[in-house]
């Protein structure tokens, strides 16, 4: 190994783990089933089993750079469960993984080179074809960390980007009107030259003798040719003051324009303990089985987020399709009690709300789908409303589909 | 014509022409994420590593969070060099520069300071932070080699010397000024982004119309330093040159600045707001306000009495160097290897012997007669035996218990010194250029820890720290008072505690007996920290070696050559006394308390 080339590799050396957060009894207790926070319905606890699952922990230097130098460590979580990026903290506790633990891939596959070059986030994920094909989950995982963290660091760095911004327009300001004023410097001869050409044509003009205009028209010939000689030296000095100053700017912008390099320094592929609970459950109009996973060390359940707003669920319940509704999401049906995932229809005759459940079916006609709607007024009815319509109980309905 | 609308940063991209190439000005909104594809490694790492000890993972990171650059709140410069230790006022100078005033400044520190020093803290801080990469040093010719040796031995930045053999593209470069200004290195130079431009002496860029100005403003720099201790020399004008070199606009154009701050050339009006404009960019600290105790500066002169061989052989080289020196006509007159010469003779037979026989040795150079005049001269050489300057030299160390550094030019003379002391039972250390890095390290150790004495040559103890030793031995001057200056400030500089005595061993009615009156007594140079030396005497034209050579061996008799070096040295005091009222002219109008 050349000396460069294990240089890199003491700095790379412990930047890589696999580890996983063992069980801890009386914290960890997987034996206990934990409560799951959702209402009106029934549930039966099922099968329950210990998962160890992983989760992709990526320590990141972030480097800005402008006049000045600063650093950031930012240590970046994803949970490939909840597909959840987050600003975290590496857990305590954590112990090597066992060997034997996890297949390895080929080695054979592993690039002997990396470049270090700084590129542009697309460019860069781009070159990370021998990941994508040798671990996609790490791939995809790290592929949403970056993104993360470049809208995070456009937020992050918002404040010095203006303060940047400010100096640099300030400069800027000062650089501009220095070349201004010289520009206006160079150029006063001219304005002298022509206004003295203004003069001398008046006098040609009002000259009443021939002589006169002649020797005035001299002057002014005289005039024009150092016009012409001055406009050309007017016009090189310009130039050159174009590109100084273009020079200047860019030096300016060089100094001032911040760049923010973002270098992975370390990764953990940390197996966390989790349990992995099924339920069965049933509501007034649907049943089915729920399984959820649970982190104990997080104390929290994953994934128990409201299928409408994906918020997490701190009461909920389950919708007539079967998804999970916090209870601001969730609409109750006034007339089977449940909670439905879309909007309700209100009934035009008694002004309760129904879920499409119970307005499913038509009631006149067994066996047709619902179109409790009057063609006659247009209006909505409920299945209840519909079938006491149907025995003419409410006046001036015809029934449907009679 | 030109207006601030050409020049305005869209939000889009854009492209200008500039010095007919298209550059890359701006795109998108100003800050711009990379990703560094470095972490691959630790990508791969963790996909086919198999086991990792969670300890090694850990402390990995806390390396990481410890090796984290903060903003410029701490020196990281003052951490990567321990054996360095900054003055509160040159803290506070490079503090200033790198969070006030954006990495371009002027340095005017008044002499003795330490700019230098300064400026080499700043490089190191910026490369230790990556800010830059590129650093382009120009300095005089004459300060070459000593920014060299500060910038490599004592802020360890692996800088390299332009001697024509480099490409500009070299990252870290230090160059003459006078030689990168000509073409073809100019426009070499001028194609380049440097991210970091040092100058010395920058009083030089003084004149706008000059190709000193015009070269340094055509260079393109992030960074810019620029050192002088003496920013207006004549005219505010020169103030205004340097500023916007600097910084254009910051005193606005010409025209503007006269109208609103100058009086009449040399007195500014308005001066409070031309102080606050000034120190944006200007740092500059006096004597008085860093409330430092320079060491004093004691001189021993001993004249001694060469015995009847040496005044001998003395003689006759010195017929011989003048006959050459006659010989020689006006155009071709290369008196170096002369100067050489006469100067080995000052400083021992041995080295001169050495000399003189290479000359017989080379056919076809001299004459049949030259040739036996100076195989005679060489028997008397080889035959003096020890030298009334050796023995006085070891009458010296033997008198003291304290460690003794001695100056000379020549190997030759370093060798038959370290023969003679060691012959009287003083242990010495020898320390010359010729030396790999590890004896030099050896020898200032065994100086510090053992040898009393230390022998060097002129290119040894370069940026070494020898402030532990107190008495300075020139056993031969050399001709040029900058390098005196520089053998003093081997030992008398910032750190040292005690006074510093200064021993010159000369022999009675030679040049070195003038010479020594020339610094003495016009330049004070062993007893003052004059600093700017190289201001007071780079200003006549020919070098101070071949002045003092012309006088001594083109003269008929000493007594023209002592009246050439009196007006020399009556030049160099009215130099001297303008030099030291130019400082205060500039304390005033930068608004420093002298």
């Amino acid at each position: 190994m050349t000396l460069p080339a294990f240089k890199a590799r003491a700095d790379f050396q412990g930047g890589a783990a696999n580890l996983y957060l063992p069980i801890i009894a009386g914290i960890d207790d997987l034996k206990l089933w934990p409560q799951l926070p959702l209402y009106h319905c029934e549930l039966k606890q099922y099968q329950r089993q210990l998962v160890y699952q992983p989760q992709l922990i990526l320590g990141f230097q972030v480097t800005l750079m402008a006049d000045i130098r600063q650093e950031e460590l930012l240590t970046v979580i994803v949970d490939p469960e909840t597909e959840e990026v987050r600003i975290g903290q590496i857990p305590s506790g954590l112990q090597g993984l066992p060997k034997g633990f996890r297949p390895l891939p080929d080695r054979r596959r592993r690039p002997r080179k990396f470049q270090n070059s700084n590129l542009e986030l697309t460019q860069h994920l781009g070159s990370m074809d021998w990941l994508k094909a040798t671990d996609y989950q790490v791939y995809r995982l790290y592929q949403q960390a970056c993104r993360f963290l470049q809208n995070y660091l456009a937020e992050y760095f918002a404040s010095t980007e203006e303060e940047q911004r400010q100096k640099l327009a300030q400069e800027q300001d000062r650089l501009n009107k220095y070349y201004q004023g010289l520009v206006e410097e160079t150029m006063a001869n001219l304005y002298l030259l022509a206004r003295k050409a203004a003069v001398l044509q008046v006098r040609v003009a009002l000259a009443k003798r021939q002589e006169t205009a002649q020797v005035f028209q001299n002057q002014l010939d005289e005039v024009y040719f150092q016009l012409n000689a001055e406009r050309l030296t007017c016009q090189e000095v310009c130039s050159r003051l174009a590109v100084e100053q273009g020079k200047r700017l860019y030096e300016l912008i060089q100094k001032y324009q911040p760049k923010i390099i973002i270098t992975l320094i370390s990764a953990a592929r940390v197996y966390l303990p989790r349990a992995r609970c099924t339920w069965l459950y049933q509501t007034p109009n649907t049943q089915g089985s729920l399984t959820l996973v649970y982190d104990h060390h997080a104390q929290r359940w994953l994934g128990l987020t409201c299928d409408i707003c994906s918020q997490e669920i701190k009461a909920g319940v389950i919708g007539v399709g079967g998804s999970l509704l916090c209870l601001s999401s969730a609409y109750r049906c006034d007339v089977c009690s449940g909670y439905s995932e879309k909007p309700l229809q209100i009934c035009s005759s008694c002004g309760q709300h129904y879920c499409a459940s119970c307005g499913s079916s038509c009631l006149a006609a067994p066996g047709l789908p619902s179109c409790s709607f009057c063609i006659s007024c247009a209006k909505l009815f409920c299945s209840l409303c519909y079938s006491l319509l149907s025995y003419g109980w409410i006046e001036g309905n015809m029934p449907l589909n009679a | 014509m030109v207006t601030s609308e050409n020049f305005s940063l869209g939000l889009y991209l854009s492209f200008r022409i500039i010095n007919e190439k298209k550059v890359r000005i701006y795109s998108g909104g100003l800050v711009n994420i990379r990703f560094n594809s470095s972490g691959n490694q630790i990508l791969a790492e963790l996909v086919w590593a198999e086991f990792v000890s969670p300890q090694v993972f850990l402390s990995t990171q806390q390396r990481h969070q410890l090796s984290m650059q903060t903003g410029f709140d701490r020196l990281l410069a003052l951490e990567a060099l321990p054996h360095i230790t900054l003055y509160p006022h040159q803290q506070e100078t490079v503090l200033k520069v790198l969070r006030d005033m954006g990495g371009r400044a002027v340095l005017a520190d008044e002499v003795g300071l330490g700019k230098t020093i300064e400026a080499g803290v700043i490089m190191k801080e910026y490369l230790l932070r990556a800010l830059v990469k590129r650093i382009l040093v120009l300095v005089p010719a004459s300060l070459v080699s000593q920014w060299f040796e500060e910038l490599n031995y004592t802020l360890k930045i692996p800088f390299q010397v332009q001697n024509g053999s480099l490409p500009w593209t070299t990252d870290l470069i230090i160059a003459s000024i006078d030689y990168a200004k000509r073409d073809p290195h100019r426009s070499q130079i001028l194609a380049q982004h440097y991210d970091l431009v040092v100058v010395d002496e920058a009083h030089k860029l003084k004149n706008a119309a000059t190709q000193n100005w015009r070269f340094v403003n055509g260079i393109q720099k992030k960074f810019l330093l620029l050192l002088t201790a003496t920013p207006i020399q004549n005219d505010l004008k020169e103030l205004y040159n340097i500023i916007t070199l600097l910084k254009p606009g910051q005193l606005k154009t010409y025209r503007e600045f006269k109208r609103e701050f100058i009086k009449d050339k040399r007195t500014p009006q308005n001066v409070e707001k031309l102080h606050l404009l000034l120190q944006e960019v200007v740092v500059r600290t006096s004597r008085r306000e860093t409330l430092l105790n320079f060491p004093r500066r004691l001189v021993k002169t001993l004249v001694v009495e060469r015995n009847t061989q040496e005044a001998e052989f003395a003689e006759r080289t010195f017929n011989y160097l003048r006959q050459v020196y006659n010989r020689k006509d006006g155009a071709s007159k290369s008196v170096l290897p002369l100067i050489v010469l006469a100067r080995e003779v000052c400083s021992s037979p041995a080295a001169a012997v050495a000399t003189l026989r290479k000359i017989i040795a080379k056919s076809g150079s001299i004459t049949a007669s030259e040739r036996a005049e100076l195989k005679e001269i060489v028997a008397i050489g080889q035959n003096i035996g020890l030298s009334a300057k050796a023995k006085e030299l070891i009458n010296l160390i033997t008198s003291t218990s304290e460690k003794v550094l001695v100056f000379t030019e020549f190997l030759q003379t370093q060798t038959y010194l370290a023969q003679e002391i060691t012959r009287v039972g003083i242990e010495v250390t020898v320390f010359h250029g010729g030396l790999t890095l590890a004896e030099k390290d050896a020898a200032i150790n065994a100086f510090r820890h053992e040898k009393q004495v230390l022998i060097s040559t002129e290119a040894g103890g370069e940026g070494r720290n020898l402030q532990f030793c107190h008495i300075l031995v020139n056993y031969d001057l050399p001709w040029n008072p900058m390098r005196v200056e520089q053998r003093i400030g081997r030992i008398h500089r910032l750190g040292q505690t005690s006074d510093v005595l200064i021993c010159n061993l000369i022999t009675r009615k030679s040049i070195e007996e003038d010479i020594v009156y020339l610094l003495q007594e016009k330049l004070r140079l062993f007893t003052d920290v004059l600093g700017g030396l190289e201001n007071i005497i780079t200003s006549s034209g020919d070098s101070f070696e071949k002045i003092i050579a012309d006088a001594f061996l083109g003269s008929r008799s000493r007594l023209e050559a002592t009246c050439i070096l009196k007006r020399l040295g009556d030049d160099l005091l009215s130099r001297r006394s303008a030099y030291v009222k130019l400082q205060k002219h500039t304390d005033q109008i930068l608004g420093v308390r002298g």
